[in-house]
């Protein structure tokens, strides 16, 4: 059932609907088996159980311009009577009344009495029981100057106000009681104060009454207040931080002095709310985070998943365990605070250190979910059984001793396979079944670096690959065999050469599902491929030789190699890596390198994971991601069958399981860091972390999954958006229309979202996180080939940018997929990326200089139409950028050598420039004619005659010039002042007369049309001369067309405008010759409104979404 | 970042530091005054919401200049928190919702009605914009209150307004009482900020209108035909920016060097603020005392051949020594 927030308006003949509504999640309320939240104006309906379908979900818009902060429900009299439940809505000044009720597991709400607003702010509602002073259906309510209300829902009247003698603004209120004559108001003032007064007690000559007690204590305003009538103590939260709890007893009689029980610092930031249960105490705050506290002031659990900015509401369900947070995110979560300790974990501590046990653990390796395999510095082997916890010794090597490695590799049927290496050379493998059978390798003469095992596509079950590598780079692959009745075989493959560099040894290694190539991983952060199968491989390996390594195993050497053993000096016959790309992920290392699907991955100590693709033998980035802020080691990912990515990593001290899909931490274990030896498995029903600590070793080991959390509703941003940008509409494989856009955020990340029109939903396709400041703008130009736009795709190039004058480019190609929810694919490849102040990070000794260069924002972009020369092998993408620091900026992408090329910068308008637009224009001898409109702080708009500099730059690429100073972009050709204030917003659109219609919003509330001629011709000839091109036809301004900043202004054809601004309204104007006429206007629930972006969809009609704090998506219709 | 981003990224913050303004307030009334040259014929000027007294600071160099023509200028500051005193400048610590502040200012007047109110309050922003406006609007509204108390027929009052979705109720409550209100934004005020200022002249109360301070002023009320929640007639009042457009950009990052020669030193800001409320939770944050998540204790296993070992028992010691020392700190 849906209920669409309907918004006709008197016009006759347009409409303006809400077809989506995101925003922070302000009020949560347990209902029965139920969750109501208060998202914006409207109620939604959440069922508690984890396996309830939970779409289509049920919501209603409750009240008309206001926010709901509580959601109250009325207690029934006789429980059993009805079915219904009777809520009480409220937030701001409003107040509305509905009735939920399930009926046959259908859930309905329907309006009892309509929204109406009150005088003042509610901060607190309380049912009251029907007496002789009060008729039924009577609410109390806490009103923001501090006084109480007597409001008869049937009647819609207040029937009494009564005012505390501490006349002040409330920050926040709580009602205690359920009848009039009994009732206590605690009262948070602007004072750091709580004031408990009760309505009914007698009023003073000024008819104002005493409060009954006060508390001080807090440094700050308080936010919140919660009163536990079984324990007689009352909850303050606070601007200050810290949540105290009060000994205030039943509230009527109050001590002369109200102990402070507990004082609880710790939350990050300011402290939002508090709730107090029977064993527990929840507070939630700023700083995203939920914390469960005891009575005894300890934090029990604590709860972090939420983006950015602040939870806003929170219920508990205590009898269930578990917390309902809602975000500023506009995300909702569950989470579960019962069990043992961190559910279901456990800590183990192996207790290695023993007078019967020799030296300390050096290397831990999980074997299975039930062993521990251990070496140490003595030299010695040890396995531990986590099932009968007791220690074996598995063998002892003195040649093993201070410096040793250990790998272990698992073949089929249970056995393990276990190979170590030592500091002169030597390489020893053994099974575990039989240490007694181990073998050692003399392979080089000095130390052995890294071990790895991986099993190669096609290799028969009981045959692993292993890699060694030794001193200058040498990286040898030996081909393990053991089959159960025969001794232990080792064929000598290949012998590598790594890229030389300072630590020149792999890090890891795995093959492509082909199994022609191996990928890996250096130590110095490189990633590359080997060929694993020259065109003479199949005759060589059966002319393979063997030959002695000493002892009696039975090695098998490759003769194609050449090599004699133990492996020394230079001059080896050893192969370089078919393709490299050096220094990937930094000085500090690859630390793991995977296939999944069709791509390849790789995870470093950078703190990021890359997704690459192999095209024609060679590796190619296609994006980089970062997990989470402070992962900062990277060590693995997991897939999950599911679709699912998990990344382990270090952050800081503690071994961290991240979950890249839903964006939070599923394990977090303090271990000491990433440095130590350490080892993770995962099985169906629990994972297993060891890790060597103290001279000693502790396995964690969680049954389930780890906290037990879900999203009931999934984020959207951090922080507030700040653009949107729409990337295209598709056709799904269900005939459904989805419309694909990006949005940006002060929060660093861009999203890219799917909408679903006839189900009206929203889904995250991807996430893109590349930003180290906050994104302020978007631009898209689209570029399908023919064959995509056949089958129904879309490919294109979208530009970001924001702070620390950063851009990004990528390639994004969307094309429908039945597979999943949203119905579109979506797929990103990095193209490009650009920093004005990329050589300052790369200086080596700047913390003790002082960056002297203006920290630049860019707070628009636009894409140029591509220049038309039939010399140039594909178009070209010119990207105008308008930035803080007084200029307007020229970029080129070169898509081949992947960067941005800064073409041309002109500082004209000297004051920070807001808005960017690009306009072309066709002549009759030349192709095109291109000019940019930018806009600044001052009001003024210039425009810019920018052919002469594409020109330059376009030859300049038919030249194939690789290096080139930025040019001159010089001075307009043409400026207006269009208004007195920073010009918010600006569109340019080209008219079927051939001219061209700007128009402009400003922050003085105005919006500016301006009605332009460009006359190409005559300037083809004359050249760049003079503005003699650009005349201005007309042009009118329309004075207060808002109340605030006009964020958004859109042309829409034939003669429509509409605007958006901070005011809250979203307008739409007619277009006459000299003004513009109101047509209708709507209140938007978007607060903070930064863009607006447009696109026609049906006849007359226009879909929009508003940005800013949230998100709305509206249909408009003409 | 560096301290040095602040000066780059916010060109203002950086000069009121250099210039000796407790906040980059002052620039904000400085060119609130180029435009609407409020400080003529001013002798008796209140700051209301004053600290942390950078309007105060304006108010006393522009009215009192060096000090010894304008003997007979008078300003008062209000501010319910303490403020570091200022030469030239009254000092009341109270209440503007007080008929006492209300009638303490007039004393230091020697019962005369001041020509100028000014207040810059504004509100601890929570982020949740319809509490943050209705704070804003309530302090406004406080502040015109007491306005109401002190002000002379003909004098002006400025205030800090959040223009946000009601902000035309707050329009047509002023125009009860100043048949000229205009909204102003400085060109300090960064574009990106809500914030503007009322600039309301001529007060002129309707007829009758006698001061109360019993019951708080409230908002008014969307209605039918003037004032339309989703229609054309709002009340929207003209709108001025101020500020010489040579002046400094507010939202223009510069560089370091603002002029060639002249070398960039860093200054520390003016005043610091006194006790802020997040004081002790930063204390207790950067001496690790916050309270944190009990972690899984490793437990011991229960091997049948060997005793379990002896915990260390010297670390929980320190830590409550560590905490008993710094609460010891605190404390003095």
């Amino acid at each position: 059932m849906r209920e669409p927030a309907r918004d006709r308006i008197s016009h006759p003949s347009a409409a303006m609907e809400t077809e989506l509504l995101l925003a922070p999640i302000t009020a949560l309320e347990i209902v029965g088996d139920h969750l109501m939240a208060g998202e914006g104006p409207n109620i939604t309906i959440y069922p508690l159980e984890p396996d309830a379908i939970q779409s289509p979900r049920c919501f209603k818009q409750a009240l008309h311009n206001d926010n709901i902060h509580g959601i109250k429900e009325q207690q029934k009299l006789a429980p059993e009577a009805k079915e219904a439940t009777t809520l009480a809505v409220f937030g701001g000044k409003s107040l509305a009344v509905i009735e939920f009720s399930l009926q046959n597991s259908t859930i309905k709400l329907a309006e009892l009495f309509p929204s109406c607003e009150l005088h003042d702010w509610i901060w607190d509602l309380q049912w009251l029981e029907g007496s002789t002073e009060t008729p039924p259906s009577c609410v109390a309510l806490a009103l923001g100057h501090n006084s109480v209300a007597l409001y008869d829902c049937v009647g819609q009247r207040i029937l009494q106000e009564v005012h505390c003698q501490e006349k002040c603004i409330l920050y926040s209120a709580h009602l205690v009681g359920s009848r009039w004559d009994s009732l206590v108001l605690v009262a948070g003032t602007v004072f750091n104060q709580l004031v408990i007064w009760c309505a009914a007690d007698p009023a003073d000559d000024t008819g104002r009454v005493r409060p009954r007690g006060r508390i001080s204590g807090h440094h700050g305003v308080i936010f919140s207040i919660c009163y536990l009538e079984s324990k007689g103590i009352l909850a303050s939260a606070s601007d200050d931080r810290s949540l105290r709890l009060w000994g205030v007893g039943n509230l009527r009689v109050l001590p002369d002095h109200i102990p402070c029980f507990l004082v609880c610092y710790g939350h990050q930031s300011r402290v939002w709310s508090v709730r107090l249960l029977n064993d527990y105490v929840v507070s939630i705050g700023e700083d995203s985070a939920c914390l469960v506290w005891s009575y005894q002031g300890e934090i029990v659990r604590s709860f972090k998943g939420h983006k950015g900015r602040g939870l806003r509401a929170v219920a508990v369900h205590e009898s269930r365990g578990c917390v309902f947070t809602g975000g500023a995110d506009s995300g909702i979560r569950c989470w579960h605070f019962k069990g043992p300790g961190t559910n279901g974990s456990s800590l183990l501590q192996l207790n290695f250190p023993s007078p019967q046990r020799k030296g300390s653990p050096r290397v831990v390796k999980l074997v299975g979910a039930g062993h521990v395999l251990l070496a140490t510095d003595a030299g010695a082997v040890y396995l531990f059984d986590l099932t009968s916890k007791a220690w074996t010794l598995v063998l002892e090597d003195a040649a093993y001793r201070s410096y040793s490695l250990l790998e272990v590799s698992e073949l089929a049927g249970g056995d393990v396979l276990c190979a170590m290496g030592n500091i002169s050379g030597q390489v020893k493998l053994f099974l575990l079944r039989h240490p007694a059978q181990a073998k050692d390798l003399q392979l080089f003469e000095e130390k052995v670096h890294r071990l790895s095992w991986s099993s190669r596509p096609g290799q028969d079950l009981h045959t692993r690959s292993l890699f060694v590598s030794g001193s200058a780079g040498v990286l040898l692959w030996l081909e393990v065999s053991c089959h159960p009745l025969s001794a232990v075989t080792v064929v000598v493959k290949r012998c590598f050469l790594l890229p030389p560099c300072k630590h020149r040894w792999h890090t890891c290694t795995a093959f492509l599902p082909q199994g022609d190539l191996l990928l890996c991983g250096d130590r110095r952060g490189s990633l590359m491929l080997f060929a694993c199968r020259s065109p003479l491989d199949s005759e060589q390996e059966k002319a393979s030789g063997r030959g002695d390594f000493g002892d009696s195993v039975s090695v098998t050497v490759h003769d194609g190699p050449g090599l004699d053993f133990p492996i020394r000096g230079e001059g080896l016959p050893t192969e370089g890596p078919v393709s490299l790309i050096f220094g990937l992920h930094g000085k500090t290392g690859v630390t793991s390198v995977a296939c999944h699907r069709d791509f390849v991955y790789s995870t470093g100590r950078d703190g990021c994971y890359r997704q690459l693709q192999v095209v024609g033998r060679q590796l190619r980035v296609l994006r980089k991601q970062k997990p989470c802020k402070g992962l900062e080691w990277l060590e693995g990912l997991r897939f999950g069958s599911d679709g699912s990515t998990r990344v382990l990593g270090f952050h800081a001290g503690c071994f961290v399981l991240w979950d890249a899909s839903s964006n939070e931490t599923l394990l977090s274990v303090p271990c000491g860091g990433g440095h130590r030896s350490w080892s993770y498995t995962r099985s169906l029903s629990a994972e297993t972390f060891a890790y060597v600590r103290s001279r000693d070793v502790v396995v964690h080991h969680s049954k389930d999954m780890p906290n037990g959390q879900r999203a009931l509703k999934e984020s959207l941003h951090g922080r507030e958006l700040t653009c949107v940008c729409r990337l295209g509409t598709l056709r799904t494989s269900r005939q459904d229309l989805v419309s694909v856009f990006a949005t940006g955020s002060e929060d660093n990340m861009v999203n890219i979202l799917a909408f679903e029109a006839r189900f009206r939903t929203l889904t995250q396709l991807t996430a893109i996180g590349d930003h180290i400041s906050s994104v302020r703008a978007l631009a898209v130009v689209e570029r399908s080939s023919a064959i995509q736009q056949e089958a129904g795709s879309t490919s294109s190039v979208l530009f970001s940018a924001g702070g620390r004058a950063q851009i990004e480019c990528y390639c994004v190609r969307l094309s429908p997929d039945h597979g999943s929810s949203s119905g579109v694919l979506c797929r990103l490849v990095h193209l490009a990326s650009h920093r004005l102040d990329e050589q300052w990070d790369r200086m080596k000794n700047r913390h003790k200089l002082v960056k002297m260069d203006p920290e630049t924002r860019y707070m628009s972009i636009a894409v140029l139409a591509s220049p038309e020369d039939a010399e140039l092998p594909g178009p070209l993408v010119f990207l105008a950028a308008a930035c803080s620091d007084g200029s307007v900026r020229l970029f080129l992408l070169l898509e081949h050598s992947q960067k941005l090329w800064l073409v041309a910068e002109s500082f004209h308008h000297q004051r920070c420039v807001l808005k960017v637009q690009g306009f072309t224009c066709k002549t009759a001898d030349r192709g095109r004619r291109h000019y940019l409109a930018s806009a600044a702080t001052d009001g003024g708009i210039a425009f810019w005659d920018i052919t002469a500099t594409v020109d330059c730059a376009t030859e300049a690429i038919k030249a194939e010039v690789r290096e080139m100073k930025p040019l001159a972009l010089g001075t307009p050709v043409f400026t207006i002042q269009a208004h007195s204030c920073g010009v918010n917003s600006l569109h340019v659109q080209e008219r079927a007369s051939g001219h061209f219609l700007v128009a402009s919003g400003s922050d003085d509330g105005s919006i500016h049309i301006c009605v332009i001629d460009v006359n190409a011709e005559s300037l083809a000839n004359q050249g760049t001369t003079g503005g003699a091109g650009i005349r201005v036809l007309r042009k009118f301004s329309r004075l207060c067309a808002h109340a605030a900043h006009v964020t958004g202004v859109r042309l829409l054809h034939p003669d429509y405008l509409l605007s958006v601004s901070v005011d809250q309204r979203l307008t739409l104007w007619c277009l006459g010759e000299d003004s513009l006429s109101f047509v209708c206007s709507k209140f938007c629930h978007v607060a903070d409104v930064a863009a607006l972006e447009c696109w026609e969809s049906g006849q007359h009609g226009w879909r929009s979404v508003v940005c800013g704090q949230g998100l709305e998506v509206l249909w408009c219709k003409v | 970042m560096g301290r040095s981003s602040k000066d780059k990224r916010d060109i203002y913050y950086r000069l009121a530091k250099e210039e000796g303004w407790r906040a980059r307030s002052a620039f904000k009334l400085l060119q609130l005054d180029e435009e609407y040259h409020l400080f003529q014929g001013v002798s008796r000027a209140v700051d209301l919401c004053a600290a942390p007294g950078s309007w105060s600071q304006v108010l006393s160099r522009k009215l009192k200049g060096d000090g010894t023509s304008n003997a007979d200028v008078k300003i008062v500051a209000v501010d319910l928190q303490a403020m570091a005193p200022l030469p030239g400048v009254i000092q009341i610590q109270g209440d503007i919702t007080k008929v006492s502040t209300a009638q303490e200012i007039i004393r230091h007047f020697e019962g005369q009605p001041a020509d100028l109110v000014v207040c810059d309050g504004a509100p601890d922003v929570t982020g949740l914009h319809d509490i943050d406006e209705y704070i804003q609007a309530q302090l406004l509204l406080a502040a015109l209150n007491i306005t109401t108390h002190v002000l002379k027929k003909g004098g002006t009052f400025v205030a800090k307004i959040f223009r946000g979705k009601d902000v035309t109720l707050l329009y047509s409550q002023l125009r009860i009482f100043f048949p000229d209100v205009t909204c102003a934004k400085p060109r300090s005020s960064r574009n990106s900020s809500i914030e503007a200022f009322v600039v309301c002249r001529n007060y002129s109360p309707p007829e009758g209108y006698v001061p109360n301070m019993s019951n708080p002023l409230l908002d008014h009320c969307y209605d039918v035909d003037f004032n339309q929640l989703g229609g054309p007639n709002r009340v929207i009042v003209p709108f001025l920016a101020c500020g010489d457009l040579s002046a400094y950009d507010s939202d223009r990052t510069y560089p370091l060097q603002l002029e060639p020669g002249k070398e960039y030193t860093y200054v520390p800001p003016t005043q610091p603020p006194i006790h802020p409320p997040y004081e002790e939770a930063c204390f207790l944050k950067k001496h690790n005392l916050l309270a944190k998540e009990s972690t899984a204790q490793p437990q011991q296993p229960a091997a049948p051949d060997e005793p379990p070992q002896l915990q260390e028992e010297g670390a929980s010691h320190t830590c409550e020594a560590e905490l008993v020392n710094a609460l010891e700190e605190l404390s003095t």
